[in-house]
């Protein structure tokens, strides 16, 4: 993502200049090795911890006390970090603050700014992401699938556009390094055998109709709608087909989107997720869809992971069940969104704003990095849960009980640097005629279409017995 | 004079806004989540372990993948589909 103040914008121009910058200042290197750092500490970690007994595994991830996030609340807020006097969840929160200050305090010394300077800002910067947490996890909000992104966008807004942001908090409000080191993180989360879940069934719902649905949405958006911005088309597209609010930031890193248009693309996602989660399985009940079938529609076509398996739960189990594993299935194409994205802007979008055509050093440096260090991590985790013993249950103890809640706080850190980042008047800019909201709609009713056609023959026809024997299982 | 007006100016709108954040989620969400259709459908999904705020399938507590699917977790065969 673009910035006038991004840290590694500068840098990416220093090294285009006469004086390179090497390596380990670049802020997408940094980004790949605190997120592989992070990941592997905490696969050893687990690694070294299980205990057999009797030849059974028995299994406790020693950061399970150190990382966490605020619990659900009604009414009283303070409930959500210390219910009937229980603080254990502030401990939880230590783990992800002192991960982020060391990981992230390293990285601004090897880009030569002051640790000092940085720890007082990224604690301030920290907290208000913790608040964004503590207000996405009331209970009404959470229901209606209202993700923390949206408040810690809302918290930062609301700084940046009333008292502004005072230069000492500047040293901490690093977008770029967060999402990055978050999405490296986030690799281990993406294990390629699970692509195949479902089987034929699930690779003809998620893996044919979510690309053909992310082209068409974006040539729709850049050729007919003829969105000023490529990249908020993009953004637009993976968030709408692909998997909301994990793929807008995927993919609006891997094509270098503006932060204005991420946070854009994600308020229209969830916009639309309220109202489909509630309208879908009202739909489908009055169409009278099998529950197979049902829970691959929304599977396939609701943005956001946790209100597919909400909506699917108001159908029944095997709805639930069925649209929650055709949504991971989208979930893990995430690899594969971002890095084909970070290919075609390098080799062909980047290509087409330049006269000169780049040589190959030129599309290398070009390249996201972090995006391999995505890859990678997903690659190692994949071939570690196969091959290791107890490798699925470990890789899953690892991400449950550590990783996932540090990418989770350095997610919503960046949604607060958006935040303090953003303007108003930028965000109005990103409007364009409601152009942004028409491609929205345009693309999720080409996704509602061909994903009910698809699931109820895929589903519902052709392999209704297969998937019925699996349900079975 | 100007710019000392003006920050007051801001400050106003900081408290304006913390107000009416303090305002929503104190009072207005509580009797939202208190109505009947609202209140049934968090009431379900407590009870089923949902976490409908996930943004990722890892975040799903109440699932694991089990024999090619998402499964909930200790679940018995569903007998309709045998």
């Amino acid at each position: 993502m673009s910035s006038e103040k991004n840290v590694d914008a500068d840098v990416r121009n220093n090294a285009s200049s006469d004086h390179p910058v090497p390596w380990y200042r670049l802020e997408d290197w940094l980004a790949v090795v605190i997120g592989c750092t992070v990941i592997a500490s905490a696969f050893l970690c687990g690694w070294i911890s299980v205990d057999y007994v009797n030849g059974e595994a028995s299994m406790s991830h020693p950061w399970k006390a150190w990382v966490g996030k605020p619990g659900s609340w009604v009414g009283n807020p303070l409930d959500s970090i210390g219910k009937d006097k229980d603080w254990s969840t502030c401990l939880k929160m230590l783990g992800p603050f002192l991960v982020g200050l060391i990981g992230f305090g390293f990285a601004r010394r090897m880009q030569g700014h002051s640790f000092l300077s940085f720890a007082k800002a990224y604690t301030v910067v920290f907290v208000l992401a913790g608040l964004a947490y503590v207000m996405a996890a009331e209970q009404t909000i959470k229901s209606f699938n209202l993700e923390y992104a949206l408040w810690a966008l809302t918290i930062g807004l609301l700084i940046s556009n009333t008292i502004r942001v005072p230069d000492w908090l500047r040293p901490a409000v690093l977008t770029e390094l967060y999402i990055k080191t978050g999405l490296v993180i986030l690799g281990a989360e993406v294990l390629w055998h699970r692509l195949v879940a479902l089987g034929v069934p699930g690779i003809a719902v998620a893996w044919v109709v979510t690309p053909v649905v992310l082209i068409t949405t974006y040539w729709f958006g850049t050729k007919v709608l003829r969105l000023p911005s490529k990249s908020l088309a993009m953004v637009i597209s993976a968030d709408m087909s692909v998997c909301g609010v994990s793929a807008a930031i995927a993919t609006a890193a891997s094509c270098r989107a503006k932060k204005e248009e991420l946070s854009f693309a994600i308020a229209i996602s969830l916009m639309f997720t309220v109202v489909m989660m509630v309208l879908m399985p009202i739909a489908i009940g009055a169409i009278g869809l099998d529950e197979v079938v049902g829970g691959a529609w929304l599977g396939g076509t609701i943005d956001s992971t946790g209100a597919v398996v909400a909506a699917g739960s108001s159908l029944g189990e095997v709805a639930e069940q069925t649209a929650a594993t055709v949504k991971m299935i989208q979930n893990i194409l995430i690899g594969v969104t971002a890095f084909g994205v970070a290919v075609f802007w390098v080799f062909y979008v980047d290509r087409q704003d330049t006269q000169n055509k780049p040589d190959a050093m030129e599309i290398w440096r070009r390249f996201p990095k972090f995006v391999l260090g995505f890859v990678f991590a997903s690659l190692v985790f994949t071939l570690l849960s196969r091959s290791v013993t107890h490798g699925e249950s470990l890789v899953t103890l690892t991400v449950k009980e550590a990783t996932k809640g540090m990418r989770g706080w350095f997610f919503c850190m960046a949604f607060v640097s958006i935040g303090l980042d953003t303007n108003f008047s930028n965000l109005k800019k990103m409007m364009y005629g409601g152009k942004p909201l028409l491609l929205y709609v345009c693309g999720q009713t080409l996704n509602i279409t061909l994903t009910l056609i698809m699931a109820y023959y895929m589903f519902g026809v052709v392999f209704a017995d297969y998937i019925k024997e699996m349900l079975a299982k | 004079m100007i710019r000392q007006s003006s920050g007051w100016i801001k400050s106003i709108r900081f408290i304006v806004g913390v107000m009416l954040l303090l305002l929503i989620w104190l009072g207005l969400l509580p009797r939202i989540g208190a109505l009947q259709p609202v209140s049934r459908m968090i009431d379900h999904h407590e009870e089923s372990g949902i976490d409908p705020s996930a943004m990722f399938y890892t975040e799903l507590e109440h699932l694991e993948y089990r024999d090619g699917m998402l499964r909930k977790k200790n679940q018995e065969p569903f007998r309709a589909c045998e």
